[in-house]
């Protein structure tokens, strides 16, 4: 999916009307960096050396530290180096608030042999950017994605949904995720938006992938999830309608009970902007029968079961 | 940095005058004060002490052995009259960026790169901002790409973690390296 807006102007708009979310979690926020002058008799108490009585409370303090300056790749692999470590980062991704997915072009973003720009690090093998601030990460897969970046982009998904409060999706990493909750394989999946692709545009729309079995959750896949936009440009509305086709009902995705808003963000493309791929045009960012796959999309989701907690939003 | 003095001299002055500290080694080590106040907590002890504070006597530092003291006052010697390091962030994902070190610091940390962990326990302990922030840059430098093992035998870091825990980690983690 072409991107239309640089992902720093992306991530200022996510945190349009958040706020609250960092004030809350700002306050609750006690601890200080360095520790205040003591009294000499206070200060013979705390030891540096190895007999300290409180060692691990400077050791976290500065590994806290050391950790800031991690690659994210880094940084979740320093859950196995010992539960102090795993703790640490566990805090971290606990404090997470946003999760964003976006499928563009990643020389948008980086340039080609670059491996980080101190925001966004690519990943060793995958064609992909991963950013993990102090309250959002964000993923970033590439237009011309490969069979193992949607199995990447996947577990990416896995790790960080346990702790996302509010996420944006591209409309096709949405249908990825409820391709990868269904019982089709992603690779199986995979080779239909190939063959989606393949045919063009004005046949692959009326293209559906059939599943024979329904998929019950146990649990749903971002547990705490209360706004969850889905963000599409109307070339891609055909996603939106193949939501369906996977047995799988919006309860695996969040909890019904606690969601407070689903938004569906449909991006218009302006005449003007030529960021399309390579195999579109602005012929083909024509969608025939939008309100059709809208309607399905609607049914899917519940919209009458969510009433005012439903939102369709148009931007440009 | 202190405007007061702390025996009815002026500041620079008094900057300029030696104190003696002593770690916890029973180093004596005689300092300039305005070398000393790049640490706040000796700056503050300092200020404390006021008209008490006896210079010959010194001032001791019983967490900080004389070593790294040696070390972390060569630090002093070239920040003294550096500005307050400022930590930036970005505005829009409030991440902290990098700093950008002069070549005397990064030839420092070529020079001190086995000791890396002390300095940054005395820099915390003696309130040594710079060094502290650069220090932990330099520190996960240091462990950028090793996998758990090697950090775990380059900081002598114990490991607690049972193999199922291990295990469930590495299956969450395998995206990370696919």
């Amino acid at each position: 999916m072409p991107s239309l807006l640089p992902l720093k102007t992306l991530a200022d708009y996510f945190d349009a009307g958040k706020r609250k979310y960092n004030s809350l979690v700002s306050a609750s926020k006690k601890s200080k960096r360095f520790p205040k002058f003591k009294s000499r008799k206070n200060r013979e108490l705390t030891q540096i050396s190895s007999t300290d009585e409180n060692p691990l409370l400077l050791t976290e303090e500065i590994w806290s530290m050391v950790f800031d300056h991690c690659s994210p790749f880094d940084l979740l692999k320093m859950r196995q180096v010992n539960r102090n470590f795993k703790k640490l980062v566990q805090r971290r991704l606990n404090s997470l608030i946003y999760f964003d997915v976006v499928k563009c072009d990643l020389n948008e973003i980086l340039a080609e042999n670059q491996l980080s720009d101190g925001e966004f690090y690519r990943h060793s093998k995958s064609n992909l950017l991963l950013h993990l601030g102090e309250r959002s990460a964000i993923v970033v897969v590439d237009d011309r994605w490969s069979s193992r970046d949607v199995y990447t982009v996947w577990h990416a998904v896995q790790t960080f949904s346990p702790y996302a409060h509010c996420v944006t999706l591209d409309v096709q990493i949405a249908e990825l995720i409820i391709a990868g909750l269904s019982t089709v394989k992603l690779s199986r999946w995979y080779a239909f938006e190939c063959y989606v692709q393949a045919v063009g545009s004005t046949s692959g729309q009326e293209l559906h992938m059939k599943c024979s079995k329904t998929v019950v959750a146990k649990n749903a896949l971002f547990p705490k999830l209360r706004e969850l936009t889905i963000r599409s440009f109307p070339s891609d509305l055909t996603c939106l309608s193949r939501l369906a086709d996977y047995g799988v009902s919006p309860d695996s995705v969040y909890n019904i009970n606690q969601i407070e808003l689903v938004r569906l963000n449909i991006v218009e493309m302006p005449t003007s902007v030529s960021r399309l791929s390579s195999f579109t045009s602005i012929e083909a960012s024509r969608t025939k029968r939008p309100q059709k796959h809208l309607r399905i999309f609607k049914r899917w989701i519940g919209a009458d079961l969510l009433k005012e907690r439903y939102a369709q939003q148009y931007s440009q | 940095m202190a405007t007061e003095s702390a025996n009815g001299v002026s500041s620079p002055e008094l900057n300029e005058r030696d104190v003696v500290i002593t770690t916890n080694d029973n180093r004596n080590f005689t300092v300039k004060i305005g070398v000393a106040r790049v640490s706040k907590t000796i700056n503050n002890m300092i200020q404390d002490l006021g008209e008490s504070l006896d210079l010959s006597s010194g001032i001791p530092l019983p967490n900080v052995d004389g070593p790294i003291f040696e070390k972390v006052l060569e630090w002093c010697e070239e920040h003294k009259n550096a500005p307050e390091i400022k930590v930036e962030q970005d505005p829009h994902t409030r991440e902290r960026k990098w700093f950008t070190m002069t070549e005397w610091e990064e030839e420092y940390f070529r020079k001190f790169l086995s000791h890396l962990w002390d300095l940054a326990m005395a820099a915390n302990y003696l309130e040594i901002p710079s060094l502290y922030y650069y220090t932990c840059q330099k520190l996960a430098e240091r462990i950028k790409g090793r996998t758990p093992e090697q950090i775990r035998e380059m900081f002598g870091i114990e490991d607690d973690l049972t193999e199922e825990e291990k295990a469930e980690i590495r299956r969450t983690n395998v995206w990370c390296t696919y």
